[in-house]
């Protein structure tokens, strides 16, 4: 009887699978239907935003699976079709995201067409170098099969216990201790193959699919050259990160037979490998010589946007330092001190370092508005104009940061039995400098002057976009700082990542340019 | 050196016509030179957004012109020309003497070219 449960329940998987990914993929067609559709701008910088949108969505949906279900023993077991489908899964999304992204393209067509005459072959917008790189990653990766196949299964040691679940479909489940096993280098080799071959596959055709695709009529043909080089760029990324992610979990499931530095060499090497991917940006398509000229408006927009890239690629590279340095001493501590004593060196380590990187966050965009102030001569003399963000916002901010603050302060509230990490003492003092830090760039962003040639409305609109963007990193904070310290709670995580991923046009309606140009700017 | 070609599909010249002409100035003027590859018929008219046949009626007509050849494997290649119009001194200094004329009358291109468009009717 049980037998027919357990055959079902791949079925019951599939069918909710198939579910997901179909909310899901309408979800990214409305958003990329609403980016591609966007008034107010032009065609090259619609196209653009879509471009960018479609590598984003295509990044988070294909990095999100967990390749270690692959090889693990875990109760119920997985059946041979999740595993390969759990394998297949990152080429999917891959496949599934450009797909969706192909047919939301803003394909607006004038009565005036215009095309190159210039023979379109496969190889003039191709990213060599970055194609070279992510053909070595292709190459390791295949070349990490060979001690894959050559790891022995492995049962685990944990008690199997019964259990009386009243729901049939986990009824008798065996349930295993923590210590997990994993199945035999042989079962797992062909999956990893698979997958490797699965996202070069999916890659081969979605880069033939933006080579031949019909080019953009409100855009020239240099312009649609041009932004072919920007998606295959994006795409080549994606693809050099899910080798990484690949590579990454080769390592860890090869590490009986690999020597024992392999992964701590390869957990560096990653991380290095992915900045490098994600630093190397395509370059952008140039508006045409006889196109507008460069408003006061777009000047300042392109600073609200270095300040953004610069802020947020410290405080991403902070994080991933000093959790990595926490995860060095937590493996370091003495066994005497048990796994809680190891987690509370982690966090009174990990927890006022993590801080202090939001801290410097807010100091970093205050440098870069008081770059802007110093330059502004005249308009520091004149009154600086700012406005509250919606009453909404912030009580929605007051909630997550006092949430936030509770689950540091009392962490048995989010999972009982947890021990407080920290000392009430230092919390307090994470908490209130936190908030003192906010409340100093608040006020400073909103009394600082601009150098810009704006309209009120668009003065209003710089201070509002700076002030939600570090209202989004502090409450995001409040989030991840308790969830990092309760790694058994990866809620807490997720809603800490999502609230820093807000689009900040959600909240800020984003003011019309203004063609003029400034004699101050 | 441009090597695009535009279709306005609300003018009174036929699509192909507009192709062809294009094409043919391109040839003329040097900028498409001897030996030089044409995108595929299915290519360009996805490219212009215009049906195949349009494409392939121009690129039939400049083939009987003797502008460019299809070959089997080659694909569509632009041929030699006898004489390229940069060695038609005469041609070529009426044609400075117009610009230059044109230039001091305050004349922009546009309405230039509208003026010898007009001979062709």
């Amino acid at each position: 009887m049980y037998q027919v449960f357990d055959t079902l329940k791949p079925m019951n998987q599939i069918s909710a699978s198939a579910l997901s990914i179909a909310i899901a993929s309408s979800v990214i067609y409305l958003w990329l239907r609403s980016v591609a559709a966007r008034r107010g701008s032009s065609a090259l910088l619609r196209a653009q935003s879509h471009s960018f949108w479609c590598a984003l969505i295509a990044f988070f949906a294909s990095t999100s699976g967990d390749l270690s279900r692959v090889w693990s023993i875990q109760a119920p077991s997985e059946s041979p079709t999740t595993r390969v489908i759990i394998a297949l899964g990152a080429a999917g999304w891959l496949t599934l995201v450009y797909v969706i992204g192909l047919f939301t393209w803003p394909g607006e067509l004038r009565s005036v067409r215009v095309a190159s005459l210039e023979p379109r072959t496969l190889t003039t917008p191709f990213p060599r170098k970055l194609g070279a790189l992510v053909g070595s990653l292709a190459i390791f990766a295949c070349c990490m099969l060979w001690p894959i196949s050559r790891v022995a299964g492995h049962i685990p040691e944990g008690k199997s216990t019964e259990s009386s679940a009243a729901d049939f479909e986990d009824a008798v489940a065996p349930t295993w201790d923590s210590t997990s096993g994993w199945i035999s280098g042989a079962e797992v080799a062909p999956l990893f193959a698979l997958c490797i071959f699965a996202v070069l596959l999916a890659t081969a055709v979605i880069s033939a699919i933006i080579l031949k695709r019909r080019p953009l009529a409100g855009i020239s043909a240099t312009q649609n050259q041009e932004l072919r080089s920007i998606w295959l760029n994006r795409l080549l990324r994606n693809c050099g990160w899910l080798l990484t992610n690949i590579i990454g979990a080769a390592i860890t499931y090869a590490d009986p037979v690999l020597s024992s530095g392999w992964n701590k060499v390869s957990m560096f090497a990653v991380l290095a490998l992915g900045f490098v991917l994600f630093v190397w940006a395509p370059k952008h398509a140039a508006p045409e010589a006889n196109s507008l000229p460069s408003t006061a408006f777009a000047r300042m927009r392109s600073h609200t946007l270095s300040v953004s890239y610069f802020a947020n690629t410290f405080l991403i590279i902070a994080t991933l330092i000093i959790w990595l340095a926490a995860s060095e001493l937590v493996d370091q501590t003495p066994e005497p001190f048990g796994e809680a004593g190891a987690r509370a060196v982690g966090a009174s380590f990990a927890l006022p370092w993590s801080a202090a990187a939001v801290v410097l966050y807010l100091v970093i965009s205050a440098g870069f508005a008081l770059y802007a102030h110093s330059r502004a001569k005249l308009g520091a003399l004149s009154e600086p104009k700012s406005q509250n963000l919606p009453v909404w916002v912030y009580t929605i901010a007051a909630l997550f940061i006092l949430s936030g603050s509770i689950l540091l302060y009392a962490p048995q509230t989010l999972s009982p039995g947890a021990q407080q990490l920290l000392s009430p003492w230092v919390t307090s003092a994470i908490i209130v400098g936190t908030l003192v830090a906010a409340a100093g760039y608040f006020w400073w962003i909103r009394h600082c002057a601009v150098p810009w040639d704006l309209t009120d409305e668009q003065e209003i609109w710089y201070r509002q976009i700076l002030e939600f963007r570090a209202l989004r990193v502090l409450c995001s904070a409040y989030f991840l700082l308790p969830g990092l310290v309760s790694s058994d709670e990866p809620a807490v995580l997720a809603i800490g990542i999502g609230l820093f991923c807000i689009p900040a046009l959600l909240v800020v309606n984003r003011p019309k340019a203004r063609l003029t140009t400034s004699v101050r700017a | 050196m441009s090597t695009q070609i535009t279709v306005d599909l609300e003018a009174a010249t036929a699509p192909y016509e507009q192709i062809r002409s294009q094409i043919a100035s391109l040839i003329n003027l040097g900028e498409l030179v001897a030996g030089s590859k044409l995108p595929t018929v299915r290519a360009l008219a996805t490219d212009l957004g215009v049906a195949a046949g349009t494409v392939a009626r121009a690129y039939k007509e400049l083939e009987a012109e003797g502008l460019i050849s299809s070959r089997r494997r080659a694909g569509t290649i632009v041929n030699e020309r006898a004489t390229p119009i940069e060695e038609h001194e005469d041609l070529v200094a009426a044609v400075d003497h117009l610009w230059k004329l044109a230039a001091a009358q305050h004349v922009d291109a546009a309405t230039l070219k509208a003026l010898v468009a007009r001979r062709e009717r």
